[in-house]
Formats: C-alpha cells, sequence, structure tokens
C-alpha cells in the first residue's frame, strides 16, 4: 500500500481549520512536509483558499454536531 | 412509479415510535451501521424482526473505502458481523475516505479523482466483498473542495469506480444538486453524466445556503433541511431514464418536522417516481 501523499495534506487540512492557516502561510513548505510530489505541490498551490477555509469549517461544524452524511 | 420501486425513511431512534405507527407507508429503512456496533442483543434482535417486516439497507458511513490506503479489517468485521446479524436487503457505504495515517477527518472527504484513489477503492472494494460477503452500494459525496491532484471530472471517477467494482449506485441528488451549484454545473447535466443504468438506491434530503467570508454562497448539505423542489425533478428524470427498480430514502438527521411531514416528502417521492415512470412508459410507446 501506498498512500497518496496528497489524501494526507487533504486529512490534516479537513480535520483542522488551525491547520488550514498553518497551510495558507507557506503551502510549498506545508505540502512537502507532507511529502507531495513535485506536480502535487503545484497542485496544492492552486487551491482556492476561500473554499479551502469553507469546507474546513463546514468539517469543524459537522463533526460538532456529529452528522452522517 | 414502477410496481417494485420502494421509498422509505433512514432510521432515527427519535423517529422510530411513528416509523412503527406507520409503517404501512413506508417501504424501507435504512439504519446507519455505526450506530448498531454496540448495540445490546436485545437492540439487534428489535432491529432484526424489524428487517423482516420491512425491507432494511445498512449504511456505512466510516469505513473510507474509496482512498489509495486500505481499508481497516477491523471495521470491516463489525460490519459483517452487523449485516450477519440483521440480515438487510442490501448495505451502502459513501465514495470517500475518512482517515488516512491516523488523521481522523471525522467526516466524508474526497480524494483525488486520479489512478491511485481509483486502484485504492478497487482494491479495498474487493476486500470489502470478501468479508461482508456481497459489495456495497457505493454513494456519492457533497463537496466544497475539487480534490486538486484529480485528473478525472468527479462524475468520470464514479463511472471508473462504480464500473470498476461491477457495484451498484447509491445516488444522492441533494449531493449532486449541491455539487452542482457549487461548482456552477446544470444538475440534470451531471445527473445525465453518471451510470444511471447502475443506480440501485437514491438519497433525498436537504441542505442550506451559507455566505463565506470571500462573500459567495455555496450550498451545504445538512439533512435538518426538506428536500428542495429540484431534488424532486432530479429523482423524476431518473425514474424515465433509468429501467431498474429504485429503492427511495429520506433523510433526516435533525430539526425533525411532524410526522406528516416526512410522510407527504415520500408521498411527493412517490409522485415524481409515477410521473418518470409514466414518460418512459409513453416514450417506449410512442417508438414501438
Amino acid at each position: 500500500m501506498n498512500t497518496n501523499p496528497m489524501e494526507v495534506l487533504l486529512a490534516r487540512l479537513f480535520a483542522s481549520p488551525d491547520e488550514v492557516e498553518q497551510f495558507l502561510q507557506d503551502r510549498e513548505s506545508y505540502a512537502r512536509n507532507c511529502g507531495l510530489t513535485a506536480g502535487q505541490v503545484a497542485a496544492a498551490l492552486e487551491i482556492d483558499a476561500a473554499s479551502l477555509r469553507f469546507a474546513a469549517n463546514s468539517f469543524e461544524r459537522k463533526r460538532k454536531s456529529r452528522s452522517p452524511a | 412509479m414502477s410496481g417494485s420501486d420502494r421509498v422509505g425513511l433512514a432510521w432515527r431512534d427519535e423517529l422510530a415510535a411513528q416509523i412503527m405507527l406507520h409503517l404501512d407507508s413506508i417501504d424501507h429503512l435504512e439504519i446507519i451501521a455505526e450506530r448498531e456496533w454496540s448495540g445490546s442483543r436485545r437492540r439487534l434482535d428489535a432491529l432484526r424482526d424489524l428487517s423482516r417486516q420491512v425491507p432494511v439497507s445498512l449504511h456505512g458511513v466510516s469505513l473510507g473505502l474509496v482512498s489509495s490506503s486500505n481499508v481497516s479489517e477491523e471495521r470491516l468485521g463489525r460490519l459483517a458481523r452487523l449485516v450477519e446479524r440483521l440480515e438487510p436487503d442490501h448495505w451502502s457505504e459513501h465514495l470517500a475516505f475518512v482517515r488516512v495515517r491516523g488523521i481522523e477527518i471525522g467526516h466524508l472527504a474526497a480524494a483525488p479523482y486520479a489512478p491511485a484513489t481509483l486502484a485504492g477503492a478497487l482494491r479495498n472494494l474487493e476486500r470489502a466483498c470478501e468479508v461482508v460477503g456481497k459489495l456495497p452500494q457505493l454513494e456519492n459525496i457533497a463537496t466544497l473542495l475539487t480534490p486538486p491532484g484529480s485528473c478525472w471530472t468527479e462524475a468520470e471517477f464514479i463511472g471508473k469506480v462504480v464500473c470498476g467494482a461491477g457495484a451498484t449506485m447509491l445516488l444522492d441528488l441533494h449531493n449532486l444538486y449541491a455539487n452542482a451549484c457549487n461548482f456552477g454545473q446544470d444538475p440534470f447535466a451531471m445527473l445525465d453524466s453518471l451510470p444511471l443504468k447502475r443506480v440501485g438506491s437514491v438519497h433525498l434530503s436537504g441542505g442550506h445556503w451559507e455566505t463565506g467570508l470571500d462573500g459567495r454562497s455555496r450550498l451545504v448539505d445538512d439533512h435538518i433541511h426538506d428536500p428542495p423542489e429540484a431534488v424532486y425533478e432530479l429523482l423524476e428524470v431518473l425514474a424515465f431514464e433509468a429501467p431498474q427498480s429504485l429503492t427511495v430514502i429520506i433523510e433526516r438527521d435533525g430539526h425533525y418536522p411532524d410526522f406528516a411531514a416526512l410522510l407527504e416528502q415520500i408521498a411527493r417521492a412517490r409522485t415524481a417516481l409515477a410521473r418518470g415512470r409514466a414518460r418512459r412508459e409513453a416514450e417506449l410507446r410512442q417508438v414501438a
């Protein structure tokens, strides 16, 4: 099994809005720390910040409400 | 509505008494699997008895099958024991990942629509089938972000997973509608791009519009609002396009209305199915 490092990055971001802010401060270093390849780092640089913040906050609220999908 | 179409509800303890009183109006019940993992013997016996009165499905929300990481054997084992105990009509899970390398997202997330995810999903589905005894129906999820690193569209990816595994789809029409709204797409075109002949079940639910700090409004799937009109329109189109029988489930997770309102939603779903089926029959007669 080879876990796709992009899943690691997304899991960290979706698990905590604080992680999103750290990521947005220095996307490239954060992405490399997650083990992303050069191509994946380029994709991570393109993530829309507003949508990412919105998604992470939505996840946070859903975790608190413990609602299934 | 086809004679074998069914319309029912997601089982919630808050609704249990009313569901039991109105079983004659409910064709199907969907039970969240994880909520029963630590159920008492008596509770599971009661649910098994219920499954003998009305068709029941088990709905998983935490396996995380669509991932490059391996699915948890322990979770699959629990699911398998519950399937054996409750004898459901079928079981279902999401086209989503929920954890990786010990990081728990705590909800359903879309992994990149890419070959590594597809390979992992097919491997996990094969394993799930081995352990549980049958493949799950696979549900599309609502997502607020197109996963970075994707090389296919969501619909292309769903088609590759569902068809590649030989699985049936649980089509959540509100998730589809929310994604279409949030990504500026036509929901009917999006519906048309999915493997509709493989749809076995349908979820209907609702959500709310929320404005972000960027001033953009997005539709958030929340299961605590009524299904919007567009969802019934999509169901009618699906009933027109897909000849196979469908099991339609109304999902509600809170802010419960009077039970009469939920029965009215069941009736509206039946009407949408009947309209789609009637249009299909009329077209077939015209062609003949």
